[in-house]
């Protein structure tokens, strides 16, 4: 059968049961639309947290009596990390200048030696910038020969990441949800065309109509209306989005490859949903 | 009626244009090639010893032979269950005999495969009892339906229908739709239907069972037409009586058993216009 003639089939059967398509489509887009939320605040938080953790490094502060020996071999060997992009040295009395310039001259005033000892400054690579990994790289500097103490902001790193991967997890589990109910809901809208469709089904195969050519417009009407449903859901949340940015600044949309991606996403639900009653109807048909 | 052929398109049915003599010379198209004609009496379906036992206990049909030629027209007579409907539905692979075989085109029925169902289908023409068109589709769109199945283009769909609309009788009925149409125009729709993709073969079970004499004339008169244009026809009736008259062949079912499997000569030398004659004596 023609492409022309399929889609006015589709358009057609979807017309006849045009309150039941619009509630199916209103009920798809809202499901992509809450999915798609929660995807655009995972997003936004992973941003905010990239931002963050770009502040994230290990201080590694050096005993007082540290040999040059020792000195060199740790900075060769920090050097040497694959998860280290930047090590800087801060001596003792940067660090007093540093301390001054957090609690003001007065307080550290008449110190003529810097209380404070060295240290080195580790910064690490975007993609270790993980609560386990930065821990890794600080345990194996623990216990160097020359080291005092090795130090990272870890309780709010650990913090960052857990939530971060909460949002994860909830999107996973709101898709999957969301795929399940879209499935099934696509199979019973198409479910009931097919019933209401049986007699001219069999009327078709009578005619000579092949599996294809019965089951490709319920194909076809479930792609439609799921690629419909995430193409409304998506411009609702730009919408939304619009009206978001209006009030506040720094927000970031979706990118394209994504909101394509639930398009097709949304096709693939529907083609998933209608090949339920498609396959049913063929079974039944052998 | 009379100008039937001459409406016929040269593009879609090309072969439709011969008045050949004898009609079972005439090569169909259909959708597919047949590399060599057809010679005169050669046999386009072969019914050899079927026998269909429903639920190992109702014998529907008994060993029931027969053959069809290219261009024959078939009359299959018989009273109520006499198997002529579960004749046809094997024909038609909607079911698989219980014994013997079925052979058409080189599809056989006891081998043929699901998937080649469709396409033994599509070489056959199907009028129902109840004519059977689809309600939601208009009378176009059942029309055309076959085409569509068969791939042909919208373009040659909008030209083809309305000619075979013509043909049949019912031009302005393209837009209306089925629950609108009289018992007759439906029947003359489901022909149309029939005729669209240029079937080999024409199984018409009870096409005038709901139809008033006047109307089952023109609808004997259609598939008469339809098989002088070179289509077999094989017609499953218990009204005997509208073909008094004419010399098609017969066989007749009884409680599914050939009574008299050859009753009647061929039909093939018999002069074609000998049903028009009588039918439109008949209707006067």
């Amino acid at each position: 059968m023609r492409v022309s003639y399929l889609i006015k089939q589709i358009l057609y059967q979807n017309k006849k049961r045009s309150s039941s398509s619009v509630i199916l489509l209103l009920c798809i887009a809202s499901a992509f639309l809450v999915f798609g939320g929660f995807a655009l605040i995972t997003l936004n938080l992973r941003t905010a947290a990239q931002k963050l953790k770009g502040e994230v490094q290990i201080e590694v502060y050096l005993t007082d009596q540290i040999t040059s020996l020792e000195f060199h071999a740790l900075l060769q060997k920090m050097r040497g990390f694959p998860e280290v992009e930047k090590v800087t040295y801060r001596s003792k009395r940067e660090a007093l200048t540093q301390m001054e310039s957090y609690l003001g001259e007065d307080l550290l005033q008449g110190l003529d030696l810097s209380p404070f000892p060295a240290s080195f400054l580790l910064g690490l690579r975007e993609e270790h910038r993980r609560f386990k990994k930065v821990a890794r790289v600080a345990s194996r500097m623990q216990g160097e020969e020359g080291v005092d103490e090795v130090v990272f902001a870890g309780a709010w790193l650990k913090k960052l990441d857990r939530t971060i991967s909460k949002f994860l997890i909830i999107d996973l589990v709101l898709g999957t949800c969301m795929a399940l109910a879209i499935v099934l809901m696509v199979a019973n809208l198409v479910g009931a065309t097919v019933r209401t469709k049986a007699e001219s089904i069999r009327i078709m195969s009578l005619l000579g109509a092949s599996g294809a050519d019965i089951s490709l417009p319920l194909l076809m009407q479930g792609i439609f209306l799921g690629g419909l449903g995430a193409l409304l859901s998506v411009l609702f949340l730009r919408a939304g989005y619009l009206i978001l940015t209006s009030q506040f600044s720094g927000i970031e949309f979706l990118p394209a490859h994504l909101l394509l991606g639930m398009i097709l996403w949304g096709m693939a639900l529907g083609a998933g949903g209608s090949l339920i009653p498609a396959r049913r109807l063929l079974r039944a048909w052998r | 009626m009379k100008e039937l052929s001459a409406k016929v398109s040269s593009e879609d049915g090309p072969q439709l244009k011969h008045k050949v003599s004898s009609a079972s010379r005439t090569h169909r198209e259909s959708g597919h090639a047949v590399p060599d004609l057809p010679a005169p009496g050669d046999a386009l379906l072969t019914v050899q010893r079927v026998s269909k036992v429903f639920d190992g206990k109702v014998t529907a049909l008994d060993q029931v032979s027969f053959q069809v030629a290219w261009g024959e027209f078939l009359l299959l007579v018989g009273p109520n269950q006499a198997g002529k409907t579960t004749l046809l539905r094997l024909i038609a692979s909607e079911e698989k005999p219980t014994q013997g075989a079925i052979l058409f085109q080189g599809f056989d029925s006891q081998t043929i495969k699901r998937k080649e169902i469709p396409l033994l289908r599509r070489k056959m023409g199907r009028i129902f009892p109840d004519s059977r068109l689809i309600d939601d589709l208009n009378v176009f769109d059942n029309v055309a339906l076959s085409l569509r199945m068969l791939g042909r283009g919208e373009r040659r769909i909008r030209r083809r229908v309305p000619e075979l609309l013509e043909m049949v009788g019912i031009p302005a009925t393209g837009m209306r739709f089925p629950p609108g149409l009289s018992s007759a125009e439906k029947q003359k729709a489901a022909i149309a239907r029939a005729l669209a993709g240029d079937p080999l073969l024409l199984l018409a079970d009870e096409p005038t069972m709901n139809l008033d004499e006047e109307s089952a004339d023109e609808i004997l008169m259609l598939l008469r037409e339809a098989n002088l244009l070179g289509t077999a026809v094989l017609l499953a009736t218990r009204h005997v009586r509208l073909w008094d008259g004419m010399l098609p062949r017969m066989l007749r079912l009884e409680k599914g058993r050939p009574v008299a499997p050859e009753l009647d000569p061929p039909v093939a030398d018999s002069d074609p216009q000998s049903l028009l004659c009588c039918q439109r004596e008949s209707s006067k």
